[in-house]
Parts: structure tokens; sequence; C-alpha cells
């Protein structure tokens, strides 16, 4: 959600960290671009809340960051989720986070109680339809999250739809933003897929003609609601006069369930990576202010070595065009393409 | 409407944001683009009858109540008619324009609990949509839904007793009548029409907005290029086309009806093929109103056959014209209406 002006209006959002709750995730989408291993097959680790309350306010103070979106794995599987929230509230930043909505109904109290730091809530969608939806997230993950957009709706909790555009769901795009609208969303981002094999590439990533058509459509609805409909970064621009996105501006960080300091939470964990170039420090062991200086560092690097990228190739490829691809292949993430 | 359009230009988002909160109460009464985002204008109408032959003129009067008004875009209809018990539609009435719609318009309001929308402009205006963004690669089920949803909250059981719900279109929303019937497949319609010179001199006395519409982009979808065209050409070409549209749709779903037919028994057989039985007291109030003109708001001024002051005011202009384009048309109409009654 926070992304999505970054669109159409030029605003990158609040200064913010992405903080990974947790590794694991109780749900299986096989185009999800985080590490099986990590969501699957290692042992579950939850962020120090310890941590947290130190990171939190040295980001305030060093980097006035005010917002923080949580996101995993899925974060609700936090076993302090509550206490999450309320760290949030004490410093007095805003928290949003990024569900399945699969827990929404067990971790809604601690929203309850934190209701003045929740900013947001967005809601990972796959389908309209109870069997679309189901078909990639399982059986009674369609009806819980109608319910958590009914929790919210009534609450007041302003709350926002997140969908990736895989092929098969190019043409609903506009039944998409109804039923968005119908649930009474304040937002619905739609996200390109971030491949993660050469299969998944071609089964259900667009092609840059299929992008183009898409972002227009898009584009169009925005006008027509007035929920926020929005694509996140990913979409095909080479405009280099200025940062393509809020990472790649300074705005926006990430910090992995491990507590490490990177650029971006699309190349955290990254499935089938091969490198970890874009993390730039464990806060463990080391202070916010010191690894945000590398940060800096390293979000200006990547900014001149997109802008030599593109710098005089008159038609660049859909892997240098987009800033989330020319970042997951320059930071060794997808090895499997050449 | 002016003051809230300027609150709503000084601060867009906050003004939007609280006009969303709460449509309790609330119709539709407009379809419109307010700094270049389309979407509702809601008038606070608890309490409003709509008796008034036309659905503005019903809305004038809450105006001048000094009612709330908002405007939100289309999010708020969709989050807002499924909270909304309303009547389903019971049946439609297209037209050509000065053939007594209104007439029979009024015949259904004298049907116990129904609701009567006689050319709203939410509905008709988010019909002219299918037109005007034609050359949008948004599909029309878009504005389908958004129609559908219009339609919703106007039929709203505000009273709680209401049971029929009929719709008369505006004459330009006719050519649309496939997408609306896709939306309502099985709610039966009647088209209203009459004779062609009769029906050009009527327009020609008192011209109506949608022939002088500076946005041409209706008619045009109707007729074709509009430029360079006297009102009675564009009245008898759209006319026309009209009839042409009747002979070419109209099904056993449908019903063909002449002005030079309107009586008590055949607008009580209108409301038959509708699907509703008349009590007498209903059919007694259906004679009165047929003697009250019929677009007249307050039902006293009487309501005069006027077909023989029609013809001798033709013009040869019009004669020539209602004959290049609309007669034939309205010939064939005619003999599909006598067909299919001599078949019934």
């Amino acid at each position: 959600m926070a992304n999505s002006s970054e669109t159409f209006d030029g605003d990158y959002g609040p200064r913010r960290l992405s903080v990974e709750l947790a590794n694991i995730c109780n749900l299986h989408c096989s185009y999800c671009f985080r590490s099986d291993d990590n969501l699957y097959n290692s042992h579950a680790e939850f962020f120090s809340v310890d941590l947290l309350r130190r990171v939190v306010t040295e980001a305030h103070d060093v980097a006035n960051v005010t917002h923080i979106n949580f996101t995993g794995g899925e974060p609700t599987l936090h076993p302090q989720f509550a206490e999450t929230l309320r760290t949030i509230g004490d410093a007095g930043l805003t928290a949003s986070f990024v569900t399945n909505g699969w827990h929404f109904e067990r971790v809604w109290p601690s929203l309850q109680a934190n209701r003045a730091a929740v900013s947001h809530v967005a809601f990972s969608l796959d389908g309209i339809t109870r069997k679309d939806h189901d078909r990639w997230r399982g059986n009674g993950s369609f009806d819980r999250l109608v319910r958590a957009f009914t929790r919210c709706y009534m609450s007041q909790l302003p709350f926002g739809i997140k969908i990736v555009i895989r092929r098969d769901l190019v043409d609903q795009l506009e039944q998409i933003a109804i039923f968005a609208a119908r649930m009474g969303a304040a937002s619905l981002n739609f996200v390109h897929v971030m491949p993660t094999s050469n299969a998944e590439a071609d089964s259900s990533a667009l092609s840059l003609d299929e992008q183009r058509a898409a972002q227009q459509e898009i584009a169009i609805l925005a006008r027509i609601f007035k929920m926020n409909v929005g694509i996140d970064v990913g979409y095909y621009n080479v405009d280099v006069t200025r940062p393509p996105c809020a990472p790649l501006a300074g705005v926006s960080m990430n910090i992995d369930y491990r507590g490490r300091l990177s650029l971006c939470c699309n190349l955290s964990g990254f499935r089938g990576a091969d490198q970890e170039q874009d993390v730039v420090a464990d806060l463990n062991v080391e202070s916010f202010a010191s690894a945000y200086e590398k940060f800096q560092a390293l979000a200006a690097a990547q900014l001149q070595r997109r802008k030599e990228a593109l710098a005089g190739v008159e038609a660049p490829d859909i892997y240098t065009g987009s800033p989330c691809l020319f970042c997951l292949q320059s930071f060794g993430k997808i090895p499997w393409h050449s | 409407m002016s003051v809230l359009l300027a609150k709503l230009r000084e601060n867009p988002l906050a003004f939007l944001t609280r006009m969303n909160s709460d449509l309790k109460g609330f119709l539709p009464v407009d379809a419109v683009v307010v700094d270049g985002r389309p979407g509702l204008w809601w008038m606070e109408m608890s309490g409003v009858s709509l008796t008034e032959p036309f659905f503005q003129q019903t809305v004038e009067r809450a105006r001048s109540e000094q009612r709330a008004e908002r405007f939100t875009e289309f999010d708020a209809l969709l989050s807002w008619e499924k909270q909304l018990e309303s009547v389903e539609p019971t049946g439609f009435i297209f037209h050509s324009s000065r053939c007594g719609s209104t007439l029979v318009a009024n015949a259904c309001r004298a049907v116990s609990n129904s609701i009567v929308l006689s050319e709203a402009n939410a509905i008709d205006k988010l019909i002219a949509r299918f037109i005007s963004d034609a050359d949008n690669p948004v599909k029309e089920s878009l504005y389908s839904v958004f129609l559908r949803g219009v339609v919703h909250a106007l039929a709203q059981r505000r009273f709680g007793n209401e049971e029929h719900l009929f719709i008369k279109f505006a004459c330009c929303s006719f050519p649309q009548i496939k997408r609306i019937a896709r939306i309502w497949p099985t709610v039966p319609w009647l088209f209203l029409y009459r004779d062609p010179v009769e029906t050009i001199v009527s327009n020609m006395r008192d011209v109506p907005p949608w022939l002088i519409d500076n946005d041409r982009r209706v008619l045009s979808s109707i007729i074709g290029d509009t430029e360079e065209m006297s009102l009675e050409e564009l009245c008898a070409r759209t006319i026309g086309s009209l009839f042409s549209t009747a002979y070419d749709l109209a099904n056993g779903n449908s019903m063909l009806l002449n002005y030079n037919q309107l009586s008590v028994p055949v607008i009580a057989s209108v409301l038959t093929f509708f699907n509703i039985d008349l009590s007498s007291e209903e059919l007694e109030t259906i004679a009165r109103t047929t003697k009250a003109y019929s677009k007249e708001a307050s039902g006293t001024r009487a309501f005069v056959a006027d077909v023989d002051t029609k013809q001798k005011l033709a013009s040869d202009l019009v004669r020539e014209l209602s004959e290049r384009w609309a007669s034939e048309p309205y010939r064939r109409l005619e003999q599909k209406r006598t067909n299919s009654h001599e078949r019934t």
C-alpha cells in the first residue's frame, strides 16, 4: 500500500522500514519469491522484539523513519505480534502489515488494542472468487479473507488489497477493481510477478507488451475509483531523472527476520538467489546509524549502476527497464536468467 | 451544488473522505465528472416520495428543502449497495420521445407499493457513458456494474413496503437496450412510439435537451455524423433509428405500443405484460391518471390527445424529413406490432 503512490504521482511515501517478523508462512503459494528453505524447511525464526525496539528508535532518530511495515513470511505468525505493534505505538510511529489473512481473527484483538498505531493492513489476494483464490491459497482462505475485509471495513481500519498480475489474471483487472471496491478497500495494488525461474517467468509473468496494456488499464481504473488503484514498482520504467522506487530513493529500507538491514523487501531471501550483496549490515551487532550509511551508499551505487545500464540503450529489454528485474539480476538473485 | 463543488476543489481528499462515510438516506441523483473523476452526485432523500412525473422534478423539490448533497466516486456505490435491501426491476419503459411514455410511467405509479424511476439522470447518464467512453479500454462491464448498482441504490426499500420497480429511460438510452438487457435479461420491456410527423412537431414546438446537447457523441452514436444538420433532421433521423432498433430487437420479452392506442385498457394490458395483477382501485387510479397531462407535476392539467393538432402544424420540411428518415422504419414497426398482435 505504501508503494502505491509511487506509480502515478511520484511520491515515495513516508520514510519507512519493512521488517520481516517471521521467516515462515502458513500458506504455500507456488509463485512466491521468498526462499522455499526459509519458509518451509527451516526452523521458525521470529524478529526479536528487543531488537525491534532498539532499531525503531534509532531509525527514527537517525533516518527520520516514521512508519514500519511488517512483512514475512507471514507476520501474524509472530508469537508476540501484539507486542510488536505496541512497540511501534510506544515509539510514536505507525505500523502496517502485509498478510494472507488466514490468522486475522486471531490477531484482531491485538489490532484493536493497538489501533492508534496501525495505519492500515494490506491483504494478499489471488482471485476474486472462492474457487480462484483457494486454488492458490487453500480451502477456506477466501472466506477468511472476506471476513477480514469486513472486520476492517466495519471498524474503519483502512485496508488495501495486493494482487500479483499473473497471466491468468490479466483479463480480470476490471473485475478485481470492482471486487476491491465492493469490499470497501482503501487501496488496490497490482504487483508484477517476481519470477523465480525460467518456467515461472514463461508461465506467469507478463511480457513487456502485456505489461504495458495492463498498466494502461490500471491507469484508467485509477481515474475511475476513489480507492488508491496503482501498480507497485517493477513496471517498465526507463526514466533516469529520478529514482524509480522508494529503496533507491533512500526512503524505504528492509530488515530481514535475522535482523539484517538490506536494500529492498523484494530482494530479501529471494528464492533461488546465490548472492546477498543487498544486505548491508547485521543490526544485532551494529548500530542503525552505521548500517544506514552503508544502505545509503548501496542505494546510490545501485542507482548509478542502473543509469549506466540504461544510458545509450535505445530500447532496453524488460530485465533492464524494470527496476525490480534489474536489481534482481544485478544482485545475483536470478542466476537462472542469462 | 456549486458550493459543494468549490469545497471539493479546495481540498478534494479531505472532502471526499468525509463524503463517503455515510450514505444512509441518500439517493444517487446524477452521474457527474468532477475534476476529471467520474462519480455520482447524491442527495439526502429520506421521506421523499418519487411522486413527480420525472425523477429530476422530485430532486428539484428536495433540493428546495436544502437537503444534504454529496459527491462520491463509484467505490462508495459498490460498498454501499450490498448493505441495501432493494426491489428488482419489474418492467422497463423505452420510447421514441413525445409519445405518451410519461403517461404510462404515471400509470405504473398507480400500482400499489411501486417505485417509478422516470428518466433519472444517474441512470441515463451512466448509459451514455457506454458511448462516450467507448474508446476506453476499460470494458463495458465496469459501467454495467455501476448501472446495476445505481438502480439498486435508487430502488432501495426506503418505506419498507416497496414491491415493484418500473424504470422509464430517456429516449436516447434505447439504442443501448442490448447492454441493458444483458444486465437484466428477464425484465420485460415496452417500446412506445408515435407517428413520426407528430413526434417531430412536438419536439420542434418544445425542443428537448437531448436535441440541443453540445456533446453530440450520444446522438452521433445513433445517427452517425450530426454536423450541419437542422433540428428537424436530427429529430427525424433519431426517431427513425429508434424505430429501426425497436423493429430489430423487439422479441417475446418486449411489447410494442403506438401512442394512438393509448387508453385505460391498453395501459392496463401493459401492466399485465409487466406481470402486475391490477386491483379495481388501481384501475380507477390509472383512469384518473390518464386524464391528467402526464408531464405536469401537480397532475391537474387535463390531457388532450393532440394528433390532429400536431398533423396540422407540420411543415413541408417536417413531412419531407419524416418521409426520408422515419416513415419507412415506422411502417415496418407498425407492421411488426400488428402482426405480433394478430398472432396473440
